[in-house]
């Protein structure tokens, strides 16, 4: 196709200009450069280089396309983007496929398309920031969602997989008695070995709410603890139950989100209570069902809590989880794009948590930003490094 | 064919979803709160069952899903 020249491209106001809009970055990849849209975490390496130069400005379609047609650009472009997180929630959520088996594409108008699908050429400003809210459902492909739904349509849509199942294993291997080799254990795990050790716990009362199959509790009972696991899902207690045997835990079902549903737990009872990657729901949904018991469910564990006692709330970080992991493994880094209005993240901000503890008459005694343990390197080293400089949960000790 | 795709979804509906509703092919789905996103999924297995089709994730969308008669559409279209 011969080039085409400027009398033939209509510059109209009908005619949409293309751009690249301002929240593209670019970063060295295996093989080209990668354009790195941090908003939309979506990615499209170039080996291209003159595309990119010539795309500094807006251009129209024809232009774009005209362009490719008419110089030797080099592969063109490919799409390196998938969805990480569906490999487990403490994987990295970069959304950037760094082993990429697609194909290079050479074609104008499938590089343009690939472009616009992927967010690196807009065409519609206003369209596109309306595109950053939360979905009406997980059909609704006129949002981009937050990460819970986005996790929630790769799961039912995508894959067909029941996110219960899928949850648990991410986090436990198949047996779901051992903890698999990510960093659920290098450092959750591990900061729970270094805290509640014998002669910090033993012949105390624990309560573990939200205990699931009761793996943390187990390891709370082996310690010498009176362990009280509860959670809402029947299926998970009796399994906790049955694995437990004489250890020195007890189970019971008890909507926890309900609220009032604690009131059966005694008073002024247990020495620490382990509240633990549930907060954030209060805030968040993963459903669009809002939560609206959460000061009485902190309410009713600040009761149950003994004077003296420990209300221990791990929550995924509020700045750090869910941030793209990036750079070298010497030194990584991370690019945060949210924080106080999250349109992707799911976690509140420190001054939403420390709100949330005063409005239940807690008090916070300290905080822990839990290290990621040296194991970590040789099972998952871009974690153990990301991890090691952003931590990637943070633990409340609250006391009445 | 389509009528007959537009009854597996109404006895689907009246039958696992809603006993005894009387949704009618054009009532908006989502809006009057007939299904929500997991009556959804199980509705779009039933029918991939039921008429051995596999509906990608371009299909799944709001557009395609707001009534039980675009649903029927979307079914017939994929059993072509």
């Amino acid at each position: 196709m011969g080039k085409i020249t400027k009398s033939k491209l209509v510059m109209t106001e009908k005619t949409p200009c293309f751009w690249v809009p301002q929240d593209v970055i670019f970063f060295l990849g295996t093989e080209g450069l990668i354009a790195f849209n941090v908003f939309t975490r979506s990615h499209v390496e170039f080996d291209a280089v003159g595309l990119i130069d010539f795309l500094k400005t807006p251009k129209q379609i024809a232009e774009i396309e005209s362009f490719i047609q008419n110089q030797s650009i080099g592969r063109g472009v490919r799409d390196v983007t998938w969805f990480s997180s569906e490999a487990g929630l403490l994987t990295d959520p970069s959304n950037l496929c760094r082993n990429p088996k697609t194909q290079w594409l050479s074609q104008a108008s499938e590089i343009v398309q690939l472009l616009q699908n992927r967010w690196i050429l807009i065409s519609n400003e206003k369209g596109y920031r309306a595109r950053f809210g939360v979905k009406q459902n997980i059909f609704d492909n006129q949002h981009f969602g937050n990460f819970h739904q986005q996790l929630g349509h790769q799961l039912r849509i995508v894959k067909r997989e029941n996110p219960d199942h899928w949850w648990a294993r991410q986090k436990y291997k198949d047996g779901k008695e051992e903890l698999q080799d990510n960093l659920y254990k290098f450092i959750q795990y591990s900061f729970y070995q270094k805290h509640f050790k014998p002669e910090n716990v033993c012949g105390k009362k624990i309560l573990d709410v939200g205990c699931g199959t009761g793996f943390y509790s187990r390891h709370l009972a082996r310690q010498g603890a009176s362990v009280t696991g509860i959670d809402p899902n029947p299926e998970y207690i009796e399994r906790a139950q049955s694995v437990a045997g004489n250890l020195g835990a007890n189970f019971q079902v008890i909507d926890i989100a309900a609220g009032d549903s604690l009131k059966v737990l005694p008073s002024d009872a247990f020495d620490f209570i382990i509240f633990q990657d549930a907060l954030m729901f209060y805030f968040v949904p993963y459903g669009n069902k809002k939560l609206n018991t959460r000061k009485t469910v902190l309410t009713e564990l600040k009761r149950a809590l003994k004077f003296g006692g420990i209300l221990m709330v791990m929550e995924p970080h509020g700045i750090f989880w869910l941030q793209p992991w990036l750079g070298g493994m010497e030194n990584p880094f991370t690019i945060l794009t949210e924080y106080a209005f999250k349109t992707y993240g799911v976690t509140p901000t420190l001054s939403q948590l420390s709100e949330a503890f005063e409005e239940a008459g807690l008090k916070i005694k300290r905080i822990h930003e839990p290290p990621v343990s040296d194991q970590a390197k040789s099972f998952e080293p871009r974690g153990y490094a990301i991890s090691r400089q952003f931590p990637q949960w943070w633990v409340f000790e609250l006391v009445k | 064919m389509r009528e007959d795709i537009i009854d597996d979804i109404l006895k689907h509906i009246k039958s696992v979803v809603i006993p005894g509703s009387n949704v009618k092919p054009n009532d908006m789905l989502f809006e009057s709160g007939v299904l929500d996103s997991f009556s959804m999924v199980e509705l779009i297995s039933f029918l991939e069952n039921k008429y051995s089709i596999r509906l990608t994730e371009e299909d799944l969308i709001k557009e395609n899903l707001e009534t039980i008669l675009k649903i029927a559409h979307l079914v017939e279209k994929k059993k072509k």
